[in-house]
């Protein structure tokens, strides 16, 4: 399908002072565990998955997720924040075999 | 000179004789042709796929290929039935009830029997799950056809049920279950033991 | 390091698509899955159709936006329509083959066979996001659309291949029953081509009508009569190739017996 680390990322653009804003976020990603064995060559498919998204906001992070490979290909991230201040929005993730990506977006706070 | 002609004609009019379409192809249902035809290949992958959709129907289907699909159009069903009974083949040896162990390595995907016993087997040819359910250890089992759980306990006909397997559609024309033995899904020594499967008391399907 | 995604599009993709739920239901497994996530991995290939929409050039140097201008502007609605007659073509064309004859002709791109994918689905993808919100509209005027309608209705019904299948027995006849645990859906009634194309989570891809309808085909258990009779490893052929005439015979039959739905694309099933 798409290249590895695409991604697509949807939060709203403009929050309330005080309000509660979703992030969510898709990758694109085989998010392959290291324990599958490809069915024609019975060899295992090396991992590969991402294994780290970090949430900055005007630079300074905010949160991180650091994870095993338990979650299916594509994944998708969620999680809540309440922004104090307008400004930028920057989630970097990375994968185990050293991938890196980054998505930024720019958040107002009315 | 004049016999090596003779000889030289008589081959040549084999060749033009042998090299006859084949009947089979002859009648294609109302096919139109592209306004703009695909470039040719070697083999055209369209084309091979048209000889197996159009090419490979058999008359009877050709007749069930109606909208109502279970009910042949223009065709005397009575004939149907006759037919198709004429081309059920039965083992060599006359048994129509084989081996229960063997019956259900064909009637089990490979994935469901190394679920079930822990070890390789199982068939592709069968699927019997696919549509009917039975065993009650696979839950995984289909609702198009009627469940076959105690089909041994209801006093059915071992023939009968061969011959539902072999060309159902000698029993249902236009059956929606498809016709094993007609196909060479199945041989025939491997539908028996389908139906030892189905009918042996100490098949998992009657326990 | 991958530029950065705006998020007005999206965004509003996002809007339309919750406001055209409550306008046209699908499938009760949709709504669950895209109440709770709100995204899908086809918006990602949508993005990548936007992207390609204005980037990719092939040996004309022209992309599809010199074209058919920023953001899609001309194409919105075209989906609604199609398949149709083109006249550069001279044939009917569903959304995959229109794409894909515009990047041969237009573009200057190789677009055919397995390997064109890569460029078809995002590309048709992003152009049916162009006509969400409106409602599927096929019309039969020109004769080549006519016949090819009455030649995919006859597909519908017929039953061939070792297994006597037809697109009808299943999805018709049996609909709503199981095939193992699977249920067996009505495209016709139930005007499903609505949220087609669509990211199958079984395969973890995005696939297109063209693709559903030639998987179909790999369980028909067809055999080549010229080599005898069925067999698993050496007589069995499967899917029809891309483009060809009875994939789009199918998808217009299809296609316009979900007129009146409306348009809500990149669904997300099984």
């Amino acid at each position: 399908m798409s290249d590895i680390g695409r991604a697509v990322v949807r939060v709203p653009k403009e929050v309330k002072k005080g309000e509660v804003a979703t992030i969510r976020l898709v990758i694109i990603h085989p998010m392959e565990t290291g324990l599958r064995k490809d069915p024609k060559t019975g060899q295992t498919i090396p991992a590969h998955y991402i294994n780290r998204v970090e949430f900055y906001f005007n630079d300074k992070l905010f949160s991180r997720i650091n994870n095993t490979p338990g979650i299916s290909q594509n994944p998708y991230f969620a999680i809540n924040f309440k922004p104090t201040e307008s400004g930028t929005l920057k989630i970097v993730y990375e994968d185990n075999k050293g991938g890196k990506w980054e998505q930024s977006v720019q958040i107002t706070v009315a | 000179m004049r016999k090596t002609l003779g000889l030289f004609v008589a081959i040549l009019s084999i060749g033009v004789i042998a090299c006859q379409p084949a009947a089979q192809t002859a009648q294609k249902p109302q096919e139109p042709k592209p306004a703009q035809a695909e470039p040719a290949k070697k083999e055209d992958e369209g084309e091979i796929f048209k000889r197996a959709y159009f090419g490979a129907q058999d008359k009877w289907q050709k007749a069930c290929s109606n909208p109502l699909q279970l009910a042949p159009q223009n065709y005397d069903v009575n004939k149907f039935i006759e037919e198709m009974r004429a081309t059920i083949k039965y083992p060599a040896d006359g048994k129509l009830i084989g081996d229960w162990r063997k019956g259900e390595e064909l009637a089990l995907l490979p994935d469901e029997y190394r679920a079930l016993y822990g070890k390789s087997g199982g068939s592709r040819k069968g699927n019997c799950y696919a549509c009917h359910c039975g065993d009650p250890r696979i839950i995984a089992c289909g609702n198009i056809g009627p469940s076959l759980r105690g089909y041994g306990k209801r006093g059915m006909d071992p023939k009968y049920t061969y011959e539902k397997i072999y060309n159902s559609w000698a029993i249902v024309p236009c059956s929606i279950m498809f016709r094993y033995g007609y196909h060479g899904l199945l041989t025939p020594e491997e539908i028996a033991h389908i139906v030892a499967y189905l009918h042996d008391p100490e098949s998992p399907i009657n326990k | 390091m991958k530029k950065a995604f705006l998020l007005g599009a999206p965004v509003l993709a996002g809007a339309l698509f919750f406001k055209a739920i409550a306008q046209n239901p699908p499938t009760p497994e949709q709504i669950q899955i895209l109440k709770e996530m709100g995204v899908s991995p086809a918006d990602v290939v949508v993005e990548e159709g936007r992207e390609l929409f204005h980037n990719l050039k092939g040996t004309t140097g022209k992309t599809c936006a010199s074209c058919h201008g920023q953001d899609g502007k001309n194409l919105k609605g075209a989906y609604a329509k199609m398949p149709r007659y083109y006249n550069d073509i001279k044939r009917v064309a569903d959304l995959d083959t229109r794409v894909k004859e515009c990047l041969e002709r237009y573009v200057g791109v190789e677009a055919g066979g397995e390997k064109g994918r890569k460029h078809v689905v995002p590309l048709a993808t992003y152009v049916a996001t162009l006509s969400n919100g409106m409602t599927i509209n096929v019309e039969l005027k020109h004769p080549e659309e006519k016949r090819l309608y009455e030649y995919g209705k006859q597909l519908w019904y017929t039953r061939a291949g070792a297994r006597e299948f037809s697109c009808a027995m299943c999805h018709e006849v049996l609909a709503d029953q199981r095939i193992r645990l699977q249920r067996l859906v009505a495209p016709t009634r139930d005007k499903v081509y609505s949220y087609w194309p669509v990211y199958r989570i079984s395969v973890d891809k995005v696939w297109t009508m063209e693709e559903r309808i030639a998987a179909c085909f790999d369980s028909y258990f067809l055999f080549d009569p010229q080599k005898g009779k069925f067999d698993l490893d050496k007589n069995w052929v499967k899917r029809p190739p891309y483009y060809s005439d009875e994939i789009i015979a199918l998808a217009l039959y299809l296609k316009k017996a979900s007129n009146g739905a409306t348009i809500q694309v990149p669904g997300i099933i099984r």
